[in-house]
Order: structure tokens, then C-alpha cells, then sequence
């Protein structure tokens, strides 16, 4: 048996190389990657999208004529940030990046500096998305981190050595991807973009250790489920602008700040990444406006690369990439539901509860009755429930039983927290009337926190406000006045009777951010231990905080 | 000559039951890695979850195959002609069907062998068995145990509350409680078991609602006979409900049982199953 030889240290060619390999790697394997991309968009593309963005990887490393490790990396960076495309293209030129950063200037790479490139990259590409979720790329990255580590603990110093034990770690944390993201489990499948990593990893390992890259006859690719497929597919049906347009733009200037870019690019959409220096801010975003992400980019200095893709054309294109409407019927709903809320977080909640509808609306904004009318109108079921979630919305939704064929009924939630404890109680085995009790039942059982800024100078019940300080309103009722939304928050909750309760959820709103949300979690945990709580991001405008305590 | 019983180990048939009444139990497997144990035989529910729950690998489970099936009728049908063999769902294992291709095979050789489609598993089939082989201890032939058996299985009605829905997922047996999945918030899901097949029931949001509406599904049927509690890794909140129900239920037989490495497998912990069994 030959032994191979023993890499204590990967010089600036070699690393050149070895990128290279997993890229073509990387490339024999994309279509299995884009068959399985389902989170956050289902638009096929986290394969190619991260071949492209390695290939340009390569070519930055090709054209750099120093000869150091340190400054290939270097070069290999800057090709990410110039090449990165998609979600998972900009995360993985963040990973690179981090990389860069721990190795420095080194002339060649040995095991500990290796592996402290696979820490920090981690760690920027946590950084990097603005609502980092587990299960993803993300995860898997960490863990194939952490694995290297402990190699490193234990005594390797072969390179080789500590790949392998990041790949192995890296194939088990992508099969418990599905464990840690639903859509994952949903889908039945693992994460595109932590398959599409450890195919780099895998191919990284194998050039090194002179291995044929041929991929094998019949392997199995991963299969979408088909009723996973059925239930987007008639969402696709029934939304009109479900993803918005997936907009990526790469901003030169001298003075930029990608905070503040960041920032407003969170004013218009979802699934922002933006990443950069001063010089080049590299965004990603899913918008229904582009032209204004366009224009801010305008703004603040010049785009270099514009690119803005229909998201629900591609999200189609992946559907029938894999033939769904020849197939499975997703089961129809005997009883829909129309829910009224503001902020796509809170939108996108309660769908993934199961909700037909949402109207956009909350206190500042009422929807019409007209409005929730087009919704009942666009269900599919002649049983319809109308859950308000706020008691000035009541009305309009009372006025929608009569002017509506359909049978309406009113489940009349007061807050956004009784409209989640309603649909969750709603079952589509049970008939209406049962299924109206348990929704009174479930609703009555929650208890509301709503924390926002006071538009003008009060006195109620005892309590007196400021225009502009922050309120807390406790199920309906104003309770205390504050000066910043976390102690407002707090306050509330300590001065609650909520007895039995174990459960507080925040829903963080577009005027928060979520390492204040998390911040106040901790402070919540500490000042009341009988609670359990959870930060969901609810985007709502108006309210800081909406709180349950159930 | 008394009809023997036969069931398989997903009935999670509590110790005291099988060896007072005499029934036999087919055992199922549960697969770590390459590791194969047969549950009930081979690994203790102790080991079990601490593998579930701390093993970096996840378990697979497999039925008994048609020979593991043979292994138990022939010795039996030394004693005996006839045999009445009680299964979980068809629907949620090949179990059953394994178990009706050896009895087909031995009915050549003049043997009488039922087998039965519990359409339940665990607390659910506990019932099934125990009341047929109550019956067989009474002397009754084998279409009176047959009779007893489906007359059970019509009055037996489960709930499962889970602590999350994934291992359910990951062990295919999801059926129509796929309608849970995806929820973005944390929810406590509640399976009803129906027509052989798992259902969405409902969902709360936590533990101690979920006690609750399980106390109210309990007492909301008006004529129980007996009541089966069980549990996968939290043994307390098994005896701390059965205690609750108790108070209210004085002259109705609650018992509890801990969930085998099969339903664990397809469980997952922190489980705990309510099995009602109606009066006649």
C-alpha cells in the first residue's frame, strides 16, 4: 500500500491549485446542488451560484504574481467579493474572506493557521447575514470548523489529515441540516449551500491526496418531496409577488459604510447580505423595489455589477425543473384562513402556521373591508375564518361576513399573539364549529405585550406619557411609559400577572434590531426564570416589540 | 387446547402483561449505524435513548422478517393449532404483512393462524393483545378471540404529544401530520393516531397547555374503560398525569408503559402518548 506524503504545509501555488480542483469539483456537482436549493428562495441556482463565484476565486488567483499563500488568499478574496453571486455566493466569499484574515502573510499554510482560517471564516459568514438561521451553510461550516479543531487538539499536523476530519464533519452536520431548518425537513432534503461546502471541502481533500475526481455512476442526488413541492407550488398560485426581485449590486466608492447600506437595504427587503470595506460593498437582497436599492447604491458611489432576476420566475423554473405540476395535488384546505398583520416576518409566521391569506394591515394602517373581501375572495374554501389581530380591525372584518357568498366567520383576535394561539388551534380534520371553539379557547389564553413609541402626550389611567417616549400596552391596556423599547418590554413583563404562563415570544419589529431583541431575551431570562422565550423577527412597523406570554 | 397470542414488540407490552397472560412477542430491530439491536432483546430503553439522544449517529428501524416470524409460530404450534398474531399498522411497518406470508406458508401445513392489522401500535396494540389473550385464557376459540381482538381495536383511541415533529418526519411514518411542518415559531405538535395512520391533531404552543388539553381529551369521552400513559425519556410527566386523571377517573384501570426503541426511533423524546380504551 502506498503511503502518501505527509502535507505539514500548503504553499501559495498549491493552494492555488487546490481551490482550483474544488471548483471544478464543485462544478461536476452543481446541478445535484441546484436540485436541492429550497431555503431561502426556492430558485435552483446555490450550485452554480457558488461555482461562479469560486471560479472567479481562481481566476483572481491565477492573475496574482506574488507567490506567498498569504497573498494568493489575499487575491482569492478579493475574487470572491468581485464574483460572488447569490445568497450563497456573497456567504462564501465571506468565508474566504475571514480565512484571509487569520492566515495574514504567510508564505505557506500549515495546519494551525489552516485551521484558524476555517474559525474566522465561520465566524464572518455568521456575521455577514442579518438573521442567521441554523441548518444552513452556516452550521455546516462551524461544525467542519470545530472538527478541524479538535484534530489540531489531538495531534495532527498533517494537513491532509485535518481535511479529512473536516470533511467527515462536515457530511454529518449536513444531514442534520434537516433536524435544524423545517423547509429542510419540508423539502425532505439537506441544505443546498452546506452540500455545496462540503463538495468544496471534499474536493479541496481529494487533490491533495491525489485522488481521481470522476464523480460516481448513480449516485443519489437528493430529492425534493413531492408534496413539499405540490404545497409551494400552489402558493406560487395564489401570491402574486411571493420573493420580490433577487437583486445583487457590487457598489464601488472611497468613503463607503456597509453598515449603513445594510441598513437601508433592510428597509426594502429580505434576505439581505451586504458585505465590504470602504471601497466595495458587495449586496444581495429580495426586494419588490430594486430601483430604490439601485438608486441608494447610486447615491452613495457607483455600481460596478448589477444584476436583478425575477425570483418568482426562477422559483417557477425550479418547479418545473422537477415536473411538479404532472404530479401530486397538495391536499385542499376544507376551512382557509385570512389573517391580518403588518411586516413580512410576521406575514411569512404566519404562513409557515398555515394561514391562506394575509392582509397587510395592523393599527396604523387598517385594511378596508375591502381589502380583506379580495383575500376571502382568492381562498380556495367556502368556510372562511377572518382573524384580525387588532380590536380596531374587528369591524371591518364583522362588515365582511355580510358582503361575501362565502361562509365567514370572525374569530375575534385581538393581537397578534391570539392570532398565532387561534390558527394553531385550527385543525382541517374538525368541523367549522369546533374548530371556532377552540380558536376562542386557544386566543383567550394569551396574554399581549405591545411596546411602540407615543405619537403624542397623554394621561391615562393613571400613567403619563410623553410624546416620543416609548409605551407598553398590556392586553389592550396602557400600563407604563419608558424610555427605551427593552426597558419598556421589561417592565411589562415584570409587572404582569400571568400566572402558569412559561412561555414569552418577541417578535422584534422593523424598528429593532435583532441583537437588541436577543440582548433583551437574556434580560428577560435573568430578571423572570419561569419563562422560556423565543425571538422571532416580525418586521412589523410601529410596534418595537409585539410580546406573547402564554 | 388455548389459541395462543403473538405480538410484536412495538406493542411496548409491559413485562407484567406478557408473562401473566402468555403472549408471545416478535421483536422488531433498531439500527445504529451498522449496529442492529433487536428492541426488547438486544438493548435496554436506558441505552437506547442515551444513544438517540447523545449517538452522533441516527437509528433506522427494521420489522421482523418472515423467517423471524416462523421462529416463533412453529415452536408455538407444537403447543398448539391455532394462533391469533396481533401487529402494528400496516400502514406504519411491514410487520403485518411479514407476519401474514409465514402464516400463509404454514397454513400448508394445516396450521390456523389470524393475523390481525391492529391499526395502532404501542399502548393501542397493548390493548388489542391483552384483550385477546384474555379471551384465550377464558377458553374462548379462535374466532371468539378474533371477535374480541376487533372489537377492541374499534373502541381504542390514541394521542401522542411530541416535543417536535422531526423524527416523526425523518422515520417516513409523517402521513397527514405533514400539514405541521414549517411552522416558524416553536409549537408543541399533538399526533391522533386514525385509521392506521398518524394525524395532525392539533398544536400548542406549551408543555403545560399541552397537559391540559391532553387532560381535557381524556375526560371527554364518557365511557373509559382503561387508560395507558406513555413515555420516552420523561417518566415523570407519565406519573404526574396519570395521578391527575386518577383523582378523576378513581375506578378506571391507569397504567403506564415506556415507549421501545421503535417508537423512540420514530418518537423522538420528551414523548408522551395517551391511549384511551372505550367500554363496549
Amino acid at each position: 500500500m502506498a503511503t502518501r506524503v505527509s502535507v505539514q504545509s500548503i504553499s501559495g501555488s498549491e493552494l492555488r491549485d487546490m481551490f482550483a480542483a474544488a471548483a471544478a469539483w464543485l462544478e461536476k456537482h452543481a446541478d445535484s446542488v441546484n436540485a436541492i436549493n429550497v431555503f431561502p428562495v426556492p430558485d435552483g441556482d446555490t450550485g452554480t451560484n457558488m461555482y461562479l463565484t469560486m471560479r472567479s476565486v481562481v481566476e483572481e488567483a491565477r492573475r496574482c504574481r506574488e507567490e506567498g499563500a498569504g497573498a494568493i488568499m489575499a487575491a482569492m478574496s478579493r475574487g470572491a467579493l468581485m464574483g460572488a453571486r447569490g445568497n450563497s455566493g456573497v456567504i462564501l466569499s465571506q468565508i474566504i474572506r475571514g480565512m484571509t484574515r487569520a492566515v495574514g502573510e504567510v508564505e505557506g499554510i500549515d495546519a494551525g493557521a489552516w485551521i484558524r482560517g476555517m474559525e474566522e471564516g465561520a465566524a464572518a459568514a455568521y456575521k455577514a447575514v442579518t438573521k442567521p438561521a441554523e441548518g444552513t451553510i452556516l452550521t455546516v461550516m462551524r461544525e467542519a470548523g470545530e472538527a478541524a479543531r479538535r484534530a489540531l487538539d489531538s495531534g495532527a499536523r498533517d494537513i491532509v489529515d485535518v481535511l479529512e476530519a473536516t470533511v467527515e464533519a462536515a457530511s454529518e452536520s449536513l444531514e442534520r441540516t434537516p433536524m435544524l431548518l423545517p423547509v429542510l425537513a419540508e423539502a425532505g432534503v439537506v441544505d443546498a449551500g452546506g452540500k455545496g461546502l462540503l463538495v468544496l471541502l471534499d474536493g479541496m481533500t481529494r487533490h491533495l491526496k491525489g485522488e481521481p475526481m470522476e464523480v460516481a455512476a448513480g449516485v443519489r442526488e437528493g430529492q425534493v418531496g413531492q408534496e413539499w413541492l405540490a404545497v409551494t407550488s400552489q402558493l406560487h398560485e395564489q401570491e402574486e409577488s411571493l420573493y420580490g426581485y433577487c437583486t445583487n449590486l457590487l457598489i464601488g466608492g472611497r468613503e463607503l459604510d456597509p453598515d449603513s447600506v445594510r441598513n437601508r437595504m433592510l428597509e426594502l427587503g429580505d434576505s439581505v447580505l451586504v458585505v465590504g470595506d470602504e471601497r466595495l460593498v458587495r449586496v444581495h437582497l429580495h426586494t419588490d423595489d430594486p430601483g430604490a436599492a439601485l438608486s441608494h447604491g447610486t447615491g452613495v458611489g457607483s455600481l460596478l455589477q448589477v444584476s436583478v432576476e425575477n425570483n418568482r420566475e426562477r422559483a417557477d423554473r425550479f418547479l418545473e425543473m422537477h415536473e411538479v405540476r404532472a404530479t401530486v395535488e397538495a391536499q385542499p384546505e376544507s376551512i382557509s384562513t385570512v389573517v391580518v398583520a403588518a411586516g413580512e416576518g410576521m406575514a411569512t409566521v404566519f404562513r409557515s402556521v398555515g394561514c391562506t391569506r394575509v392582509v397587510s394591515g395592523g393599527p396604523t394602517m387598517n385594511p378596508s373591508t375591502r381589502d380583506i373581501l379580495d383575500a376571502v375572495a382568492a381562498c380556495p374554501a367556502d368556510d372562511v375564518i377572518v382573524l384580525p389581530n387588532d380590536k380596531n380591525i374587528i369591524m371591518a372584518a364583522r362588515q365582511a361576513v355580510e358582503l361575501t357568498e362565502k361562509r365567514l366567520r370572525v374569530v375575534e383576535t385581538r393581537s397578534i399573539p391570539q392570532g398565532v394561539a387561534a390558527l394553531l388551534a385550527l385543525n382541517q380534520d374538525h368541523e367549522l364549529e369546533a374548530n371556532l371553539e377552540a380558536m376562542e379557547e386557544a386566543r383567550s389564553g394569551v396574554h399581549a405585550v405591545e411596546v411602540c413609541r407615543a405619537v403624542r402626550s397623554t394621561s391615562m389611567g393613571g400613567v403619563k406619557v410623553r410624546e416620543g417616549q416609548i409605551i407598553a400596552i398590556v392586553d389592550d391596556e396602557l400600563k407604563l411609559a419608558a424610555e427605551t423599547a427593552e426597558e419598556g418590554a421589561l417592565r411589562a413583563l415584570e409587572g404582569m400577572e400571568a400566572e402558569g404562563a412559561s412561555l414569552v415570544t418577541l417578535y422584534y419589529g422593523a424598528d429593532s434590531q435583532q441583537a437588541e431583541a436577543e440582548s433583551l431575551e437574556g434580560r428577560i431570562r435573568e430578571a423572570l426564570p419561569q419563562y422560556d422565550v423565543e425571538v422571532v423577527y416580525g418586521g412589523q412597523p410601529h410596534y418595537n416589540y409585539i410580546i406573547s406570554v402564554e | 387446547m388455548a389459541v395462543r397470542i403473538v405480538t410484536d414488540s412495538t406493542a411496548d407490552l409491559p413485562l407484567e402483561f406478557a408473562h401473566a397472560l402468555g403472549i408471545s412477542v416478535v421483536p422488531l430491530s433498531v439500527i445504529f449505524g451498522e449496529e442492529v439491536f433487536r428492541e426488547g432483546v438486544e438493548i435496554s430503553h436506558d441505552l437506547f435513548y442515551d444513544k438517540l439522544v447523545n449517538g452522533k449517529v441516527l437509528p433506522t428501524t427494521s420489522a421482523p422478517s418472515v423467517g423471524d416470524f416462523l421462529e416463533v409460530y412453529e415452536p408455538l404450534l407444537k403447543e398448539a393449532d391455532e394462533i391469533v398474531s396481533i401487529h402494528i399498522s400496516s400502514k406504519l411497518s411491514a410487520t403485518y404483512n411479514n407476519a401474514c406470508q409465514a402464516a400463509e406458508f404454514l397454513a400448508d401445513r394445516g396450521a390456523r393462524i389470524e393475523v390481525i392489522d391492529s391499526r395502532v401500535v404501542s399502548l393501542g396494540l397493548t390493548f388489542v393483545a391483552v384483550a385477546a389473550a384474555r379471551a384465550a385464557r377464558e377458553g374462548g376459540d379462535i374466532d371468539q378471540v378474533r371477535a374480541a381482538a376487533d372489537s377492541t381495536i374499534e373502541r381504542v383511541r390514541i394521542y401522542i404529544l411530541l416535543d417536535t415533529l422531526e423524527y416523526v418526519r425523518r422515520g417516513g411514518r409523517i402521513g397527514r401530520a405533514r400539514a405541521f411542518l414549517g411552522a416558524m415559531l416553536r409549537v408543541k405538535p399533538m399526533l391522533a393516531l386514525r385509521d392506521g395512520e398518524v394525524h395532525p391533531h392539533e398544536r400548542v404552543r406549551t408543555k403545560r397547555h399541552a397537559m391540559d388539553r391532553l387532560f381535557q381529551i381524556a375526560t371527554s369521552y364518557p365511557n373509559v374503560r382503561e387508560v395507558a400513559i406513555g413515555y420516552s425519556t420523561n417518566p415523570q410527566d407519565a406519573h404526574d398525569f396519570q395521578q391527575r386523571l386518577a383523582e378523576v377517573m378513581p375506578h378506571v384501570s391507569i397504567w403506564t408503559a415506556r415507549f421501545g426503541p421503535v417508537i423512540g426511533t420514530h418518537g423522538g423524546p420528551g414523548v408522551l402518548g395517551l391511549g384511551l380504551l372505550e367500554g363496549e
